[in-house]
């Protein structure tokens, strides 16, 4: 990077905090701090939303994804729309009906106290769990690039986004999402736009090559339970995943609570609706064809050039420079064999053409083979090393391949979308943190002042152990499944306790409660014990929640009458 | 709690209350939600089926 994409990256990021603290500085009422001042229009809310689920995390890790895996993981999001149809129906006239600052106070006016904070305490946990992780993403890349120290990254990154976000609350975090939104989408499109003039081939060639590969296996309808990607676990395991996710977690809900009306909640939960899937599908594709690109461009043998360089030095360059001699032999044959694949098409020879294409899958393998056995040095040699070399494959292109203003331009793209996402965490701990623990349980009856003061605090707090913990932690394979996979193992039962207020009404709180740590100790031992896709979890801990709180709530008898009469008047 | 009970916000005008959930959507073509939610699910299904066909096109 030189001075004109550090420009580009710190005057675009410090710029849109600085706009956003200062246009929200100075809220002292707890609804406008919280909820932001009610006027949100659907665009907004839209954006703020998808801008809160798209981490740096999903523009990093996504594509390298696509390299690695192709197309398939588009299927994690096939129950997406029909999560947020459900939420839009459902979840949002009774949320803003009792105009609740947090989801987990509906569940103590629905059951009762102490159901409240355990919602809230599984979202607390799993959310400062996966806090860690998203503010963890975007500091690899810059440590990487700028060659800059990991915890230092860590710690501007992360005080930055603390920064603004306890000055300005909900609407400095929607205020600058749309502008970091800005960014990412003006970061997104160059970079494929400049791939696709860079490709060596056709687009029709290219897709050719990545379906040869496998790489556009976008839909597989099997029914095993062990694939991780299937349309079947995407559309039921997702469904429960983004119902959990969109409908229960504060850092979503806090986002189109906000609307202007319940019109403007709506619109803006369908403008994602309607979105994500072609968004996803467009990641991935960058990533397929930089697969593709990367089979006519030299490529490295391990994307993580730093940890390469690191082992060259420690071998004296002697069984690196082996194994990249190696591997360039391997990706000249397969380059070759690639392109006469192509030629035989061309000319409408099929037998030469499929003899081409098994002789270029058959290098492919060969050097996937090498790949291996060089990580598998790499990690002998180094067991703190980040294993997946697939989150590097974009930051590589975008570093080797762009000019200068753009890399700054995508860096930024990084950048925003880590704090756009960090800040609607933030702000969502904070407050939860505030109205369903604080508030209900230390000082009942303080000013808004107060408790805007408070949150202010939690907010700080949360920042601060989300940093700790990125500093500490050592991360699994690949980012994005790491979020995911902490999602699935609560957002299913958070997700039970919810469907049981809402659809099952002769259910009461203790019945829920117990059956809920139940469920939630059964997901953790099938954790540890299983090994079928993530995603099943987010259903299994659901069914666990509803089916565990219909058989206590039976032994238990119908719940008394009084208590839910006091309850469904609002009083917890 | 009662789910029944109408809201503040589905009223068009003075004295017209709409069933909750069935308030205007403003718009054009899709006056109500179902319709709403019925063109976001088509366009789910149009998606898998697209990206069924890009699989099949270039397996």
């Amino acid at each position: 990077m030189n001075g004109l994409d550090l420009l580009i990256l710190i005057g675009s990021m410090v710029g849109i905090a600085v706009y956003g603290g200062w246009r929200t500085r100075g809220r002292r009422d707890l609804s406008a701090y919280l909820k932001g001042d009610q006027t949100v229009g659907w665009a907004t809310i839209g954006i703020s939303v998808m801008a809160t689920q798209a981490s740096a995390i999903t523009f990093i890790s996504t594509p390298g994804q696509g390299f690695q895996d192709g197309l398939g993981f588009v299927q994690n999001y096939f129950g997406l729309p029909l999560a947020l149809i459900l939420i839009a129906a459902v979840f949002l006239p009774i949320y803003r009906r009792l105009k609740v600052y947090t989801a987990y106070e509906f569940l103590g006016r629905r059951f009762d106290a102490k159901t409240r904070l355990l919602g809230a305490g599984l979202f607390l946990l799993q959310r400062g769990l996966a806090a860690g992780i998203t503010i963890y993403a975007p500091a690899i890349i810059l440590s990487t690039m700028l060659g800059w120290r990991l915890d230092l990254t860590i710690v501007l990154s992360g005080l930055l986004v603390i920064l603004y976000t306890v000055i300005g609350g909900c609407e400095a975090v929607n205020l600058t999402q749309k502008y970091q939104m800005a960014v990412i989408f003006g970061g997104m499109v160059t970079a494929l736009v400049i791939l696709l003039v860079r490709l060596p081939a056709s687009l029709t060639d290219a897709l050719t090559v990545a379906g040869g590969f496998h790489k556009l296996h976008a839909v597989d309808f099997s029914l095993s339970l062990k694939e991780r990607y299937t349309f079947w676990s995407g559309l039921l395991g997702g469904l429960f995943l983004s119902l959990s996710y969109f409908g229960t977690d504060q850092s979503q809900v806090q986002r189109y609570i906000s609307g202007a009306s319940l019109r403007e909640s709506r619109l803006g939960l369908m403008f994602n609706a309607v979105l994500k899937i072609p968004m996803q599908f467009l990641i991935l594709l960058l990533g397929v064809l930089l697969f593709v690109y990367y089979q006519f461009e030299p490529a490295p043998l391990f994307f993580n050039q730093a940890a390469w360089h690191q082992a060259a030095v420690q071998d004296h360059g002697t069984a690196t420079g082996a194994l990249e001699r190696q591997f360039s032999e391997i990706q000249t044959e397969k380059k070759q064999k690639i392109q006469a694949w192509l030629d035989a098409r061309h000319r409408g020879d099929a037998a030469a053409e499929q003899q081409a294409r098994r002789e270029a899958l058959a290098a492919g393998e060969r050097a996937d083979a090498l790949r291996a056995g060089a990580k598998t040095n790499l990690l002998a040699a180094n067991p703190g090393l980040k294993s997946n070399d697939a989150d590097y494959v974009f930051i590589t292109f975008i570093l080797k391949e762009l000019p200068h203003g753009l890399i700054g331009l995508l860096v930024a793209a990084f950048f925003a979308a880590a704090l756009s996402s960090k800040a609607a965490e933030l702000n969502a701990l904070g407050s939860t943190t505030t109205i369903d623990f604080y508030r209900h349980l230390v000082r009942r009856d303080a000013t808004d002042a107060h408790y805007v003061h408070a949150t202010k605090w939690f907010t700080l707090l949360w920042g601060l152990v989300a940093l700790g913990f990125a500093l500490c932690c050592h991360l699994a394979e690949n980012l994005i499944q790491a979020v995911n996979i902490v999602g699935s193992i609560f957002y299913g039962v958070v997700l039970g306790l919810f469907l049981v207020a809402f659809f099952l009404r002769r259910v009461g709180g203790t019945a829920v409660f117990w059956a809920a740590l139940a469920a939630q100790a059964l997901v953790f031992g099938l954790y540890f014990s299983l090994s079928i896709s993530y995603l099943w979890y987010n259903f299994i801990g659901c069914a666990a929640c509803v089916l565990l709180s219909l058989i206590i709530q039976a032994g238990l008898g119908d719940p008394d009458p009084e208590a839910e009469r006091t309850r469904a008047a609002g009083q917890c | 709690m009662n789910r029944t009970q109408p809201t503040t916000e589905t009223h068009d005008g003075p004295g017209r209350p709409h069933p909750p959930g069935e308030e205007p959507t403003g718009l054009p073509g899709l006056p109500t939600w179902r319709g709403v939610y019925l063109v976001v699910a088509g366009s789910f299904g149009l998606w898998v089926v697209l990206l069924w066909g890009l699989s099949h096109r270039f397996a």
